[in-house]
């Protein structure tokens, strides 16, 4: 165990035991990537907040129930990504195509090139695109870090489960970024792309 | 998944699999064979791993201060408050809560009702009463009510707690919201749409029956329940709630704003948050106002500037 694990735990303890000022600790601790979490996987800065809030809260009240078989930032990372995928089920309205794709489009420069925060304002808007369970799988991994079995137990889902909505999440941002580059040879018709899409978000 | 490899070029899908190691043997083995001979794919290949790249390459974010405060407050409420948002006011930490004082609230809430009898309003920001004026200096008028006025709405906003955050600090800046989702329906003189105007057609229905009568309409015990009807025609009313859901402490609300909560006709409160300058209490009276009710949304946020 690092010793920023251990940190964590021993906040935690004390927070169960009592002290007022542990969690806030805690919250300092990891508040930040809690929020990049929330705001990558959700898009919206006011959904990642609420996202946020609702799982520090949650957190806060069921301590008691964190077992240790986990990192402490696994359990707060499961606790934020439940709480995203809960919120964006509840709003069950994703940007429209059109609308993300007028983003990403408009995220590069007219002749097809892009720079450094172009193509990041680019992933972002691609990223809102894509069913949550594939968002929160690609931020976890892709942009977090994490390895595929830590992302199992903070996606509470299968390795094998993980890869596959990683694998499936990074082709459909592919081919979105792709309308980037006009002479990409991943850019497909719309038309088709969008049935493809359709069946690929019914599996 | 689809065999993929059966077309003139991989399918992204199949490509992202073949990359992360998923594909099954035979579709693996096919996929490989035809990388080997095909640009085309191992450029879209290619550009699946720079996408990888640009997901890993997404620059940090640190969490707002905005955000941060508005979580404390929350983790703060959530350690006054075991279970949820909707909680009767008695459970909150303040003053009100205690036994010993909680009989020196209830009194201290009868002198403010006794004083906003006298008086006849609560001062309000730019529409002095003229039966006000008489009545000023009454000895047992509430400090608070002095300290600043209340702007007062009907917006007929229709709030939810995902909104409060966002809509509320227009209520106090008096600025229209750039969505212009609060707009009072009533027309141009009353609501956010008129920007600083704080008078609304309640108020001006509320003057004019406080000045016909010397007794308000409502029964302003503190242990009584205040209702809807008795806020919205009369403002003794709206300050006895606002000095209920203060814990007992005579509290001159931020704003007020008649309007809906989730569809229902409620009544938002804007109060100081005791001993905290940048933030408010925004409390929603759901049915009525009492100390024990239980039908009150309250949510901390943060003081707007300017």
């Amino acid at each position: 165990m690092t010793a920023d694990a251990a940190d964590d735990r021993a906040l935690l303890a004390r927070h169960t035991a009592g002290d007022r000022d542990a969690f806030g600790e805690l919250v300092a601790r990891h508040r930040d990537r809690l929020w990049r979490v929330a705001l990558r996987t959700l898009g919206d800065p006011d959904d990642a907040a609420d996202a946020v809030q609702d799982a520090l809260v949650s957190a806060y009240r069921s301590a008691a129930t964190y077992r240790g078989d986990a990192a402490v930032t696994t359990w707060l990372h499961r606790i934020t990504v439940n709480a995203c995928i809960d919120l964006a089920r509840r709003r069950a309205s994703r940007p429209t195509t059109s609308l993300t794709e007028n983003h990403v489009r408009d995220a590069g420069h007219v002749d097809g090139s892009y720079d450094a925060s172009d193509a990041a304002a680019a992933v972002v808007a691609a990223l809102r695109q894509l069913p949550i369970d594939q968002a929160a799988a690609v931020v976890i991994v892709d942009v977090e870090g994490f390895s595929v079995r830590e992302a199992a137990g903070i996606l509470g889902a299968p390795e094998g489960t993980v890869k596959s909505r990683c694998a499936r999440g990074r082709a459909r941002l592919a081919e979105l970024l792709s309308e980037l580059a006009p002479g990409n040879p991943t850019a497909t018709p719309p038309v088709q792309r969008q049935t493809a899409e359709d069946k690929e978000g019914t599996q | 998944m689809t065999d993929g490899t059966s077309g003139r070029h991989l399918e992204l899908d199949v490509l992202a699999e073949l990359d992360e190691g998923i594909s099954g043997p035979e579709v693996e083995q096919a996929a490989r064979a035809h990388l080997n001979d095909c640009a085309e794919c191992r450029e879209r290949m290619a550009h699946l791993r720079t996408t990888r790249a640009l997901l890993s390459a997404l620059p940090p974010e640190s969490m707002p201060s905005a955000v941060q405060t508005r979580i404390a407050a929350a983790l703060e409420q959530a350690a006054a408050q075991p279970s949820g948002t909707v909680v009767p006011i008695t459970r909150r930490t303040r003053p009100w809560n205690s036994p010993a004082v909680a009989g020196a609230a209830a009194a201290a809430a009868v002198v403010v009702l006794l004083g906003a009898l006298v008086v006849g309003h609560i001062h309000r920001s730019n529409k002095p009463s003229s039966s006000a004026s008489s009545a000023v200096g009454a000895p047992h008028q509430p400090r608070a009510a002095d300290a600043a006025a209340t702007k007062e709405w009907a917006t007929n906003a229709n709030y939810t707690a995902a909104t409060i955050p966002s809509l509320v600090p227009h209520l106090v800046t008096g600025t229209p919201p750039a969505d212009a989702v609060i707009a009072s329906p009533s027309g141009a003189s009353g609501g956010l749409a008129a920007g600083g105007s704080t008078t609304t057609a309640d108020s001006r229905t509320l003057s004019g029956k406080q000045a016909q009568s010397a007794v308000p309409a409502p029964a302003p015990a503190p242990s009584g329940a205040i209702t809807q009807d008795q806020m919205r025609s009369s403002r003794t009313a709206v300050a006895a709630c606002a000095t209920i859901l203060a814990g007992g402490v005579p509290t001159e609300p931020v704003a007020v704003d008649f309007a809906l909560y989730e569809g229902k006709p409620a009544v938002l409160f804007v109060l100081p948050t005791p001993g905290h300058a940048g933030l408010l209490d925004v409390w929603v009276v759901r049915t009525t106002c009492s100390s024990s009710s239980l039908d009150i949304y309250f949510r901390r946020i943060s003081r707007p500037t300017g």
